[in-house]
């Protein structure tokens, strides 16, 4: 029955109307009841009789209240309802699908993301199941199919972690398609990023059923995308969604037991989602640093784990011409190769070994000091010798060099002079088990004179780079945990043209990195990881399910679960895979107007 | 039931407020309320009279100042004096001890805070007070008035014993028991005290009856309760009895040669407290 605006379910219950004037008759006979008061006096009063006892009227508004009361509890019992038809009903048929982006961005709000997942049962009937379904891939991924009772997935939810590997949208709609399931109603709780993705998979989820989305994007820095490194410190590239108004944070750089060494500020200014952080370190404290964290924030993407590869290193240098005419000196090629990528320090041969740095070059110097550097190689130094006058020259004592990869000739060799037949030689092709491997060795350089080494068995495995005749050019050996490397030529362009030459540079980079066990390229070692960033951002030991990864895979892998980010170890140092790396954030702005919006979405669309 | 801190605040208040001084002055030597000069040398303040030193006084006894005028020495002597006594007592009754505003000081609290303004004028004086009935005797003296203070608030007592030796009496209550009754109740008392005051302190309401409609009207401490339909149709009644309680209280306050005074809670205290001033001055000029 309608009465105007209302639909009245129950409208028997309207005819308890006719009661009212009964109540009226009722409320106006009975008296009310009688006022207390406290009177002392009281006893004056004691022996007189009232003269009337008839009632006082109830007062006409208390009747008005109660008859009104009574009117409005018959018409609520006949269960009016306002405007019928207009309104949704706003739980339809089914189970609910809760989608949750579970991915390192969702890390920064998970609280919130979790609380919206919590309350998605609110208001549905008590035995509507729930369905749950994670984006971010697994190798075991959750079943849309399974059917969850409200208290199931409420422990579900709250065992829930973000995990530390990027979210795969196309893989979980081809997952949900897969499971057939038909929800009644959807909540996707999403990070609110990534649009190329995000799009698309509202407007399939929209295809579903009616869907209700929850954005809850990260607030301030999101991820830590690039470092480069350079001999004056470190700068750090920081990424952010949100490029409304300018904000500050602070940069850590930690060890790699978690002690901060040095905090920077990070600065974004309005309207840029970008910001750059520069830490000035000495070499010895950078050389230190594991990792580098935005301060407060506890997501993968906000980590940067830093790798051997990327660290500037330190090389001592020891010449031992003198130093009347720089430009003249063999050392002056070497530290300019050098500079841009490392930090030179130049002394005394025993200084330079208190110093511990990653390599020293010796020019040709006689033989001095040998005991100390021998015991130097054996910890893990990289020495780099080059040849000249003084090691083709004869023997002091008759006692050998022994600091030389392989025994050597007692004379050197000249090509293209005068008397010899032959012409200078150029470089030969690297071979495939040298740390070279990989360069290319150009064709318009020439060795004019070399020291030689001594044939032997072990001469084959030891050579770095030969030239074309197939004799020598570098030849290295391992002693101790260190390596010794010696060029068979001068470091100045007296013997040979290398020093003008590009590829020098890369190869003297590659044979400091080759102390430390550690070598640049390695395209073919396998590195296993050995330390893994959860989605909180913390370092913890890798899980059973993670795979070592090929050298040439890092910086063409993306983080997942077999490849969680993390500290990788292999043969030539540690490699770190960084979730974040070369990241672009993009905030999701359009949203299908059809879906219900709520957190950021809804904050959306009421600006 | 007031606290007896605010008690004896408020009292100490309404006794400044009092003509103390001016009483003292006006009364110095005629109707002084408090020591009453027994026109005999012995101890007290006032000059009596010089008179020949005899062996049997004490050296420190002799005023050299009236000696150096002569060759005798001369002993000052001082009026006898005896302090009055002025007993207190208030009406335990749960009827008294009320009050028909919550804002409003009960009516016993009222009594009490008169009672003490006037025992630390008295005390002042050097007069003798205390509580009728109480566990101490009347004292004399600055801590006179702290024991009254306390006695008042302690002594919860419906006796009414009368004291040894001659006293004023101040009985504080409503007296709505009925003339008759105070009659009976204040006879053996009337025996010893020659003089007394009658504190008849009431609330508001009980003169304005205020009441209207179906009304049921309890006695506070008691069970008794009556129930009225329209209690604006007795509101008449009541006033004549309360007019006629009011002429039988007078009539027995006559009757025992004491005095009576009114006192209502909506008054000023200070009113209350002139009152029974003037009425105990009276009693002290007729002693």
């Amino acid at each position: 029955m309608t009465l105007g605006p209302f639909l009245f379910m129950a409208p028997l219950t309207l005819l308890g109307l006719i009661a009212l004037p009964i109540i009226w008759f009722i409320l106006r006979a009975t008296p009310p009841s009688p006022k207390p008061a406290q009177l002392p006096s009281l006893r004056l009063l004691e022996d007189v009789d009232p003269k009337e006892e008839t009632p006082a009227r109830t007062p006409w508004w208390i009747l008005l209240l109660r008859l009104g009361a009574a009117a409005l509890a018959i018409l609520g019992l006949a269960a009016p309802i306002y405007a019928p038809g207009t309104q949704q009903s706003d739980t339809p048929d089914g189970p609910v699908l809760v989608i949750i982006d579970d991915g390192w961005t969702s890390a920064q709000r998970w609280g919130e993301i979790r609380s919206a997942a919590l309350s998605a049962l609110d208001g549905e009937a008590r035995d509507t199941p729930a369905h749950l379904l994670l984006t971010a891939p697994r190798s075991l991924n959750t079943d849309p199919n399974e059917r969850l009772s409200r208290a199931g997935f409420e422990a579900r939810i709250r065992s829930l972690q973000p995990q530390a590997w990027a979210v795969d949208r196309t893989d979980a709609l081809a997952r949900l398609n897969e499971s057939g399931l038909r929800p009644g109603r959807i909540l996707w709780l999403t990070d609110g990023l990534d649009p190329d993705s995000a799009a698309p998979f509202a407007r399939a989820l929209l295809d579903k059923a009616p869907l209700s989305i929850f954005a809850a994007r990260a607030r301030g820095p999101l991820a830590l995308t690039r470092l480069s490194a350079d001999a004056r410190g470190v700068t750090l590239v920081a990424e952010r969604a949100e490029t409304t108004g300018a904000s500050d944070h602070f940069l850590s750089a930690l060890t790699l037991d978690g002690a901060a060494l040095a905090t920077t500020e990070l600065s974004f200014e309005a309207g840029q989602s970008a910001a750059s952080a520069t830490f000035a370190l000495p070499p010895a404290a950078l050389s230190q640093i594991a990792r580098f964290q935005v301060t407060g924030s506890a997501t993968a993407g906000t980590v940067w784990l830093w790798d051997s590869a990327d660290r500037t290193r330190r090389i001592g240098l020891v010449s031992g011409d003198s130093t009347a005419q720089p430009l003249l000196s063999d050392i002056h090629y070497v530290r300019k190769a050098l500079e841009p990528f490392a930090t030179i320090s130049e002394g005394e041969l025993a200084d330079l070994i208190d110093e511990n740095p990653d390599a020293i070059i010796l020019t040709d110097i006689g033989p001095q000091a040998r005991a100390a550097i021998g015991t130097w190689i054996e910890r893990g130094g990289a020495l780099i010798r080059f040849a000249g006058p003084r090691m083709a020259g004869p023997q002091i004592n008759g006692t050998a060099d022994d600091l030389v990869p392989a025994p050597l000739r007692r004379s050197s060799r000249a090509i293209g002079g005068t008397l010899t037949w032959e012409e200078p030689q150029p470089l030969g092709d690297f071979p495939e088990t040298s740390p070279f491997a990989g360069l290319t060795p150009p064709q318009d350089i020439r060795v004019r004179q070399q020291v030689l080494a001594r044939p032997g068995p072990e001469l084959a495995r030891r050579t770095w780079a030969r030239l074309a005749d197939g004799s020598p050019l570098v030849t290295a050996d391992r002693r101790g945990q260190g390596t010794l490397i010696l060029f068979h030529v001068t470091a100045g362009p007296d013997w040979s043209d290398l020093p003008y030459a590009g590829v020098f540079v890369d190869m003297l980079r590659r044979s400091i990195a080759a102390g430390r066990g550690e070598a640049v390229s390695d395209e073919e070692g396998l590195y296993s990881p050995s330390l893994t960033l959860n989605g909180a951002g913390r370092l913890t030991q890798p899980s059973a399910g993670a795979t070592p990864l090929r050298a040439s895979d890092f910086g063409a892998v993306t983080p997942s679960e077999d490849h969680p980010p993390g500290l990788y170890q292999g043969p030539a140092g540690t490699r770190a895979l960084n979730v974040a790396a070369e990241y672009s954030a993009a905030a999701m702005t359009d949203w299908p107007a059809s879906a219900r919006l709520l957190g950021d979405a809804e904050a959306r669309t009421v600006r | 039931m007031i606290s007896l801190s605010t008690l004896r605040a408020d009292a100490e208040v309404l006794a400044r407020q009092l003509p103390g001084l001016a009483l003292q002055a006006a009364a110095a030597d005629v109707i002084h309320p408090g020591a009453a000069g027994r026109k005999r040398a012995g101890s007290g303040e006032q000059f009596w009279q010089y008179r020949r030193y005899a062996q049997t006084d004490a050296a420190d006894r002799i005023d050299w100042r009236r000696s150096a005028r002569g060759d005798e020495y001369f002993v000052r002597e001082t009026e006898l004096e005896t302090a009055r006594t002025v007993l207190f007592w208030t009406d335990p009754h749960a009827g008294f001890d009320w009050s028909s505003d919550p804002g409003r000081e009960t009516k016993a609290d009222r009594a009490r805070t008169i009672m003490l303004a006037l025992g630390i004028l008295l005390a002042k004086d050097g007069e003798r007070i205390g509580h009728l009935s109480g566990s101490r005797p009347a004292s004399i003296g600055k801590s006179a008035a702290d024991k009254l203070a306390e006695d008042l608030l302690t002594t919860h007592t419906e006796r009414i014993d009368p004291p040894r030796a001659q006293a004023l009496s101040v009985i504080a209550s409503d007296f709505y028991d009925g003339a008759e009754a105070w009659r009976t109740r204040l006879a053996p008392l009337a025996r010893t005290c020659r003089h007394g005051v009658l504190l008849a302190v009431s609330d508001p309401v009980e003169h304005e009856f205020p009441f209207s409609g179906r009304t049921k009207f309890s006695r506070p401490g008691t069970s008794l309760d009556r129930l009225f339909g329209r209690a604006e149709t007795v509101r008449d009644t009541y006033l004549e009895k309360l007019a006629a309680h009011e002429a039988a209280l007078q009539d027995l306050a006559e009757s025992l040669g004491w005095a009576l005074i009114r006192h209502r809670t909506d008054q000023t205290g200070l009113r209350g407290a002139a009152a029974l001033q003037v009425a105990l001055e009276q009693f002290g000029a007729k002693a």
